[in-house]
């Protein structure tokens, strides 16, 4: 993607994000009391008109952003602490430890389970089993991006143990906890945080693609994918701006996300300078995002 | 003059964009004749490679010929059109870079790729690949039908650089540009192409050869230039340039570059009589006084699944010991297995069997606190600087950590050490806040070093520790581990494949070959007289800037073996131009000699006539 395209998407991103959180003082129209006005098209009163219940989609659109933003922000930071445990597991040998070994290898077997089970499969189980709500949501989308982050980092780690660093701390004396913690850890998270930037627009995509199946967050609660699946019953009969606009601006936003993240990650990364080694490993997660993407289009 | 092949006179090359412009090359002037080898020297960044690239017409993008002319082979290469130049490339100027790997297409095979760089030249489809046979076996590749069915990647290091120039030559060209093509490579190994590119020129070939090793120009070239800055300094006959250089900067170059007095000359097989027991660990050495021993030490490294296992000899049986306050150097090609010993004395890797005695106790199952007083004791540095320190840690915190590990925390102490280290390592304290990247990398290499030497060791040990850095740099960080070594009593093991290197510094000399040790003597003793034949031939491989017009010679044949399927008998013998039968068959013990141990049925001992065994 070309740098033009990039600094738009920046551009666009901040703007919504500025908009998700000014959100209810700039909207119109309280996003959960109906008005009177009910299934009017797009006017200067509502500009993207009102649903069936005499909401305005405008509101409820801004709204429905926040609700995403907060699901996917909270599943990025989960997935990353999770993440960064199983990664750290999985990639550092601390030393050639024989237990850590072998629970390094119990991960990676179970991380690739976790990436064999479709997504949204999961998240109807999960929504079965814990109910409708935010932690079911947040948990479903965590575990989507837990085996991304372990990954990144396992790789990262892989390639630091091989590289000098860690083969100077050890001849130095350090013990493995300091070695990994002062010096390992930081010098290769700042890969795995960069591309929590990416994730964070699949995420979103995830936490409406789940409402719109109805796994998602109980109905009242405004969101993006509850709003598009609603509204879509009202197309054929000419109401097309009911779900269009939040699916308009859904689109919109995770296109912005993505390569907003992108070039925060490419500037991240190319502040530490160095990190030739952690390049294979982004590039397998920006596959991975991808993927999740296209499995859920 | 019809006979000059390729001129370049007043040229500039301006780099970067917009209003930042630097000049890369400022009006560098330089001829190349027909039969005659052009030596361009000069240090990292002084313009050598974008006066190449200009001349082919190759410059990278953002940078610029603004000035001045380039006539190959009788055409202004500055004003030809883009096509033009383009049928020029191949037969008339072509290019060998450093790392051949990165200039072959890895997904072809070598005669492939040489037969479509004919092809494009319009050479007919059987005329390619019957000249594509021909060229291979010209650059000496044994068996060039199967070379040619190759890729790129199963080639050794110096095959790889020979197909490559292979390559080059596969269009006749009249003019060839070698930028540092023997640089990767080991002495022995370099010393062939070395003479490759010599009998190229002696048939008429123009080469303009890059390089910074005085040595190497020393031994190869007819007339040297040396650049500075993007600006040419000096330039005429190698044995001016070198010889006597006028200019300050040549001199300070010739200063830095190491030169070895010259070996004596041996010949004559003398068969030297094994005394069983007489065998190392060296019996002359007084067992207290012994930091290390090894007895009978390998390391084998295997990989791949049950069914298709291989396995890296790359220690087999290595005996020898360490003397206290001695510095010893651990020499030989690459491969032989010179950083898996550092490995394993700095136990940051076990053996595979035998011991690995400090002080006489194993370091194999050593309690968690004998570990601990170890790591005190015994101290790494490693070939790379840049990544070995914390990016994130400037020079006082890396060093503060060190000596914190150690129990050293003590405000006043701490500070007290900091001085101590920075004369030690001649490091300034004023340089202490900077983080690594803010230094050069001799600077980096001594923060290093200054690590190391935090806990007060009693065993340095150094991986290649200067082989990254510039050669004018390299003499001054090796004055530092000399320093060490005498005066501070410390024990120093320095791995290193330059025997010109550390000849200053070293006492005595282990050398390895494919996993074992071939000769283990003092270091006086071995430079003036080299007994095992393959010590020779590293010696002999040396580069020498007092050699003029004298090449390395070739005592070892082809490359190093293959770790993963070690020859049987003695290692060497495939190499050995001394081998005979007995070689072959029975591995030569290690025994024993007045100076030294040493492992040969035929070792050299009376000064004769030295076998040539040509280019290979
Ligand atoms: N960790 C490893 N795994 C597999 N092979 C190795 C490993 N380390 C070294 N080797 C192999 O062992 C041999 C000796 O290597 P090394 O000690 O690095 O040689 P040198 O330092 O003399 O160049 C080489 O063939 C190398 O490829
Ligand atoms: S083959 Fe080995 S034993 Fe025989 S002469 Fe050569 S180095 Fe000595
Ligand atoms: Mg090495």
């Amino acid at each position: 993607m070309n740098k033009v395209g990039r600094r738009l998407a920046m551009l666009v991103g901040g703007l919504s994000l500025l908009l998700a959180v000014a959100g209810p003082w700039i909207t119109p129209y309280d996003p959960e009391r109906p008005t009177a006005d009910v299934l009017m098209s797009p006017s200067a009163s509502h500009p993207m008109g009102t649903d069936a219940s005499g909401l305005d989609v405008f509101s409820v659109t801004v709204a429905a952003y926040r609700t995403d933003l907060l699901i996917a922000l909270a599943a990025v930071v989960l997935s990353l602490v999770v993440g960064i445990v199983l990664g750290v597991l999985a990639g550092y040998s601390f030393g050639g430890s024989r237990a850590f070994g072998i629970l390094g290898k119990a991960v990676d077997r179970l991380l690739d389970l976790v990436q064999s089970i479709p997504v949204v499969i999961l998240g109807l189980a999960l929504v079965a089993t814990f109910g409708r709500g935010m932690p079911s949501v947040i948990a479903a989308v965590a575990f989507v991006n837990v085996p991304v982050f372990a990954r990144l980092l396992r790789s990262s780690l892989k390639s630091a143990e091989r590289g000098g660093l860690v083969q100077a701390c050890r001849s130095v004396g350090l013990s493995e906890r300091a070695t990994l913690l002062r010096h390992v850890l930081p010098n290769s998270l700042d890969s795995t945080l960069a591309n929590a930037s990416v994730a964070l627009g699949g995420a979103i995509l995830l936490t409406a693609a789940l409402s719109f199946l109805g796994a998602g967050v109980r109905p009242p609660t405004p969101e993006w994918g509850a709003l598009i699946s609603g509204g879509a019953n009202y197309v054929p009969t000419g109401q097309w701006w009911i779900s269009v606009f939040p699916g308009l601006v859904l689109s919109l936003t995770v296109v912005c996300f993505a390569l907003a993240g992108e070039s925060v990650r490419d500037r991240l990364s190319g502040a530490s300078g160095r990190k030739r080694s952690a390049d294979a490993g982004q590039t397998d997660a920006a596959q991975t995002d991808t993927d999740t993407v296209m499995r859920l289009a | 003059m019809s006979s000059m092949r390729l001129q370049v006179r007043d040229l500039v090359v301006e780099a970067g964009r917009g209003g930042e412009r630097t000049q890369a090359v400022r009006g560098a002037c330089l001829s190349v004749a027909e039969g005659q080898v052009v030596g361009l020297v000069g240090e990292s960044g002084s313009g050598k490679t974008m006066t190449s690239l200009a001349c082919l017409g190759l410059l990278p993008p953002g940078v610029e010929v603004v000035g001045g002319e380039i006539t190959v082979d009788g055409h202004a290469m500055l004003t030809l059109p883009e096509r033009d130049r383009r049928a020029l490339r191949g037969p008339s100027i072509a290019m060998v870079f450093q790392d051949p790997l990165s200039s072959f297409h890895p997904g072809l095979s070598v005669g492939t790729q040489i037969v479509h760089s004919l092809r494009d030249h319009g050479v007919g489809r059987a005329e390619a690949k019957a000249r594509c046979i021909e060229v291979l076996g010209e650059v000496g590749l044994p068996k060039p039908e199967a070379q040619a069915r190759r890729f790129p990647h199963q080639l050794s290091g110096g095959m790889r650089q020979r197909a490559m120039i292979a390559l080059a030559l596969a269009n006749r060209p009249r003019i060839l540009i070698a930028d540092e093509p023997t640089t990767a490579l080991d002495p022995t190994v370099q010393a062939g192409i070395l003479r490759l590119l010599r009998r190229l020129a002696d048939d008429g070939l123009g080469v303009l050869f890059i390089s910074h090793n005085l040595g190497v120009v020393a031994g190869l070239c007819d007339e040297v230039t040396v650049m500075r800055n993007g600006e040419v300094v000096e330039s005429g006959p190698t044995a001016r340039i070198i010889g006597d250089p006028q200019h300050p900067y040549t001199q300070t170059l010739l200063a830095a570059a190491p030169s070895l007095p010259d070996p004596v000359e041996v010949g004559d097989p003398i068969v030297v009589r094994e005394e069983p027991g007489a065998a190392a660990p060296d019996s002359r050495v007084d067992r207290d006084a012994a930091v290390y021993t090894l007895a009978d030490v390998s390391r084998h490294f295997v990989s791949g699944s049950r069914g298709r296992k291989t396995t890296v000899h790359a220690l087999d049986g290595v005996s020898l010991s360490i003397t206290k306050g001695s510095s010893t150097g651990i020499v030989g090609e690459s491969g032989s297995g010179k950083s898996t010993l550092a490995r394993l004395l700095g136990a940051l890797d076990a053996p595979s069997s035998g011991q690995v005695l400090f002080h006489g106790q194993d370091l194999t199952g050593m309690s968690k606190q004998d570990m601990r007083a170890f790591r005190r004791k015994v101290q790494f540095v490693f070939q790379d600087p840049t990544s070995s320190l914390d990016p994130r840690y400037t020079v006082e915190d890396t060093l503060r950590e060190a000596l914190h590990t150690h129990g050293v925390t003590d405000p006043a102490q701490v500070a007290r050490r900091f001085t101590e280290l920075s004369e030690q390592v001649r490091l300034p304290k004023s340089l202490f806040g900077r983080y690594p990247r803010e230094l050069s990398g001799g600077q980096r290499q001594r923060v290093a070093i200054a690590r190391a030497l935090a806990p007060r060791p009693e065993v340095l040990i150094a991986d290649e520790p200067v082989s990254s850095l510039d050669v004018s740099i390299q003499a001054q960080v090796m004055d530092v581990f000399r320093d060490l070594s005498e005066n501070d009593g410390l024990t120093l093991v320095m791995v290193s494949h330059d025997l010109a290197l550390i000849r200053d510094v070293c006492d005595s000399l282990v050398t390895l070959y494919n996993g074992t040790v071939m000769e283990s003597s003092q270091a006086a003793a071995y430079y003036e007289q080299p007994m095992h034949p393959y010590s020779s031939a590293l010696l002999h491989s040396m580069p020498n800037p007092r050699h003029i017009g004298r090449l390395p010679e070739v005592l070892a044949l082809g490359e190093p073996a293959d770790p993963t399927s070690p020859p049987p008998g003695c290692r060497f013998h495939p190499r050995c131009p001394r081998a005979q039968d007995l070689c072959r068959e029975q591995r030569p013990a290690l025994t024993a000699m007045p100076d030294r141990v040493l492992a040969c049925h035929f070792p050299l001992t009376v000064p004769a006539v030295t076998a040539e065994v040509g280019e290979r």
